[in-house]
């Protein structure tokens, strides 16, 4: 009697795994599918891409690559220059350059906002978290006509300093918590071991919120990276990123669905690195064990 | 060696009081235990003292010199921390040389593997040195907090719970090792904890706090043997003090406490019975005698008392019996080797010299000497 009870619960924990996993692969397959799509448009001929049934099976090519990376590419109805590279290093710059000026200022923010207790400090909080809500279309227009106005329009400087909007608050947010989380006593030790604030915070702290960092680092990029709205109109040919130029390959003659989607995989190409390296980084349980909590 | 004096101490964390004026001193070298229940503002004490927390009121003085405005990394402190606080991205050997790094300092790394090398040897650690914190168990984290205070050299120990969360197995050897280190001996220590027998085996003096406030400070025999008030006296010793509701009778030139629960009498000799008069004490007294201090009395007839014995439990070098005289339960520490059968009648006296008496309304001790 025991044994059959066994060999019953011992089936249908058999058949719930089997359940569970043949829904993760549906999940799977389902979330990935487009990038595989996506992925197998870039490798394809403009006739195996417009092809009906799809094609599964083909022969690569890495004809749309070229298209893209090559400066000019001659037509028959003329040349068109393509600003994928230079769009893709404009991209690099800006959000580079918008995610060190929010994590230079936004450490230190999360680091007073998550460890002093002083008026306002919730308020102030929320502000930061506030510049989220609103969507981009809701305030580009105001900010086109300022940028107009004081010289920002189509500027490397004025690209850097709107996306702090993306930027800031995730950067903010994401390390509020992570200093919350470093007990107050660590810092109180250093200083008793006889070194300043800024030294304990260089020392301790902040390797401390590695883990944050890297997270805080990651999402912002992405969002900045991905941004559409804010270049696009804030921005022309000088200063175009990436998401903007990829519009190029909509051209009269034909939409080019290949170099858009080589396009895709290229743009993608550093998130995927910055990812990759920074997830060393986000360990959770580097502070277990030396704090008794 | 220096003297730290806390004075009229006032800190409050938004609006609530955790020290209320404050004022203790220390003697020179002193190792002096500050102990009370959770919540008594001890860790608060010593983080105003370390400047760690600024004070609303009051003044920290070292050696004369008002603290209050220098800042914390430049007091002559070192402190332990009930957490260990031991930096968990650092190894042992980096935990344990972290002061010598200091900006100012300028220890050459020989010098620093020097010292560290002789912190370690002496706490038995420097097996340890490539570990890191999350690897150590709670006695090796604790003497590595240890050694990291120690090595800078402070003039003022203060050493906030640091055997609290040990196993009790290692916590009497780590006591131990406390009165050997030669380092703690030569210096002014604050150790702050809510173990009394940690304050009675390590204090020189033993200062009680409660609610932000010292309400005694005393020897170890003073604070055992004269609490103040019954609060102490019941903090203060393992079982509970017993406490009785005692009237004074005189009948002619004899002198007695008469316990109407426990339906006896404690004969007061005249010496004893004239101290009281001069106190002026109360008619009705509440009195204290510790578990210790009750025997029995082979004898039943010839006992101050007569009870019936109720649970006995024998732990370890001890033997706890509780006795029932008519209303009220008696606890007295025997030799384990007892054989009691419950319920069976025993005589009992009591120790005179040791006998406290507390004023029933105020709850302080007549008797008591504060040092």
């Amino acid at each position: 009697m025991a044994t059959s009870n066994s060999n019953s619960r011992k089936r249908k924990i058999f058949f719930q795994k089997l359940v569970v996993n043949i829904l993760l692969l549906v999940c799977f397959a389902f979330l990935l599918f487009p990038v595989f799509w996506v992925t197998s448009m870039a490798f394809k001929s403009h006739d195996d891409i417009l092809t009906w049934p799809p094609k599964f099976v083909f022969k690569p090519t890495l004809e749309n690559f070229q298209n893209i990376t090559t400066a000019v590419r001659t037509y028959r109805v003329g040349a068109v220059s393509s600003d994928f590279l230079k769009g893709f290093g404009n991209s690099l710059l800006v959000t580079t350059s918008a995610l060190v000026l929010s994590l230079l200022t936004g450490i230190p923010a999360a680091y007073a906002l998550g460890r002093f207790r002083f008026k306002g400090r919730n308020d102030i909080a929320f502000t930061f978290l506030s510049f989220r809500f609103a969507p981009e279309l809701l305030v580009i227009i105001p900010i086109y006509l300022i940028f107009q106005k004081i010289g920002l329009y189509d500027t490397f400087f004025g690209l850097v300093w709107v996306y702090q909007l993306i930027t800031m608050p995730m950067v903010i947010w994401i390390l509020m918590s992570y200093f919350e989380d470093v007990s107050v006593e660590l810092e109180q030790a250093s200083l008793v071991d006889g070194f300043s604030l800024f030294h304990t915070f260089r020392r301790i702290i902040l390797p401390l919120a590695k883990p944050g960092i890297a997270a805080a680092s990651l999402l912002a990029f992405i969002y900045a990276w991905n941004n559409f709205i804010f270049a696009l109109i804030l921005g022309s040919s000088k200063v175009q990123p990436v998401t903007v130029s990829a519009l190029k390959f909509i051209t009269a003659e034909k939409l080019r669905y290949g170099d858009i989607a080589a396009a895709c995989i290229l743009a993608a190409i550093p998130i995927l690195i910055l990812s990759l390296y920074a997830q060393r980084y986000m360990v959770r349980g580097l502070s277990l064990g030396a704090v008794k909590k | 060696m220096t003297v730290v004096a806390v004075r009229n101490v006032v800190k409050s964390y938004d609006g609530a009081p955790a020290l209320n004026g404050l004022d203790f001193e220390t003697r020179d070298g002193e190792f002096f235990v500050l102990l009370g229940p959770s919540g008594a503002g001890k860790t608060t004490t010593l983080k105003v003292i370390a400047g760690l927390e600024d004070l609303n009121a009051g003044e920290v003085v070292f050696d004369g010199k008002v603290m209050n405005a220098v800042s914390p990394n430049e007091r002559p402190v070192g402190m332990t921390f009930e957490s260990y606080a031991l930096y968990p991205h650092f190894s042992v050997f980096e935990n344990l040389a972290n002061p010598l790094r200091a900006p100012g300092k300028k220890v050459p790394e020989s010098e620093v593997r020097r010292r560290v090398d002789k912190i370690a040897g002496m706490l038995r650690i420097d097996h340890l040195y490539d570990r890191r914190p999350g690897e150590l168990s709670g006695g090796q984290k604790q003497r590595v907090s240890l050694g990291r205070t120690m090595i800078r050299e402070p003039s003022v120990y203060l050493l906030d719970e640091p055997l609290s969360h040990v196993d009790a197995k290692i916590r009497f050897e780590l006591r131990i090792q406390f009165h050997r280190l030669e380092a703690l001996q030569n210096c002014t220590s604050i150790y702050v904890t809510h173990d009394y027998v940690e304050a009675l085996s390590l204090g020189d003096r033993i200062a009680i706090i409660n609610s932000g406030k010292i309400i005694q400070v005393g020897t170890p025999h003073q604070i055992y043997y004269q609490p103040k008030d019954i609060f102490i006296a019941r903090m203060v010793g393992q079982p509970h003090i017993n406490l009785l509701d005692a009237a004074l009778e005189v009948n002619g030139g004899d002198a007695s406490l008469k316990i109407p629960k426990g339906g006896f009498s404690i004969p007061l000799s005249p010496e004893l019975h004239h101290t009281l008069q001069q106190l002026d004490a109360p008619r009705e007294l509440t009195v204290g005698i510790r578990p210790l201090d009750i025997s029995i009395n082979p004898q039943v007839d010839k006992a101050t008392a007569r009870a019936r014995s109720d649970v006995f439990e024998p732990f370890g070098s001890l033997g706890l019996l509780s006795v029932k005289t008519q209303d009220i339960f008696l606890e007295l520490l025997l030799d384990p080797d007892l054989t009691v059968e419950p319920g069976s009648p025993l005589g009992i006296d009591f120790r005179e010299d040791r006998l406290m008496f507390f004023d029933p309304a105020s709850e302080k001790n007549l008797l008591s000497n504060e040092d």
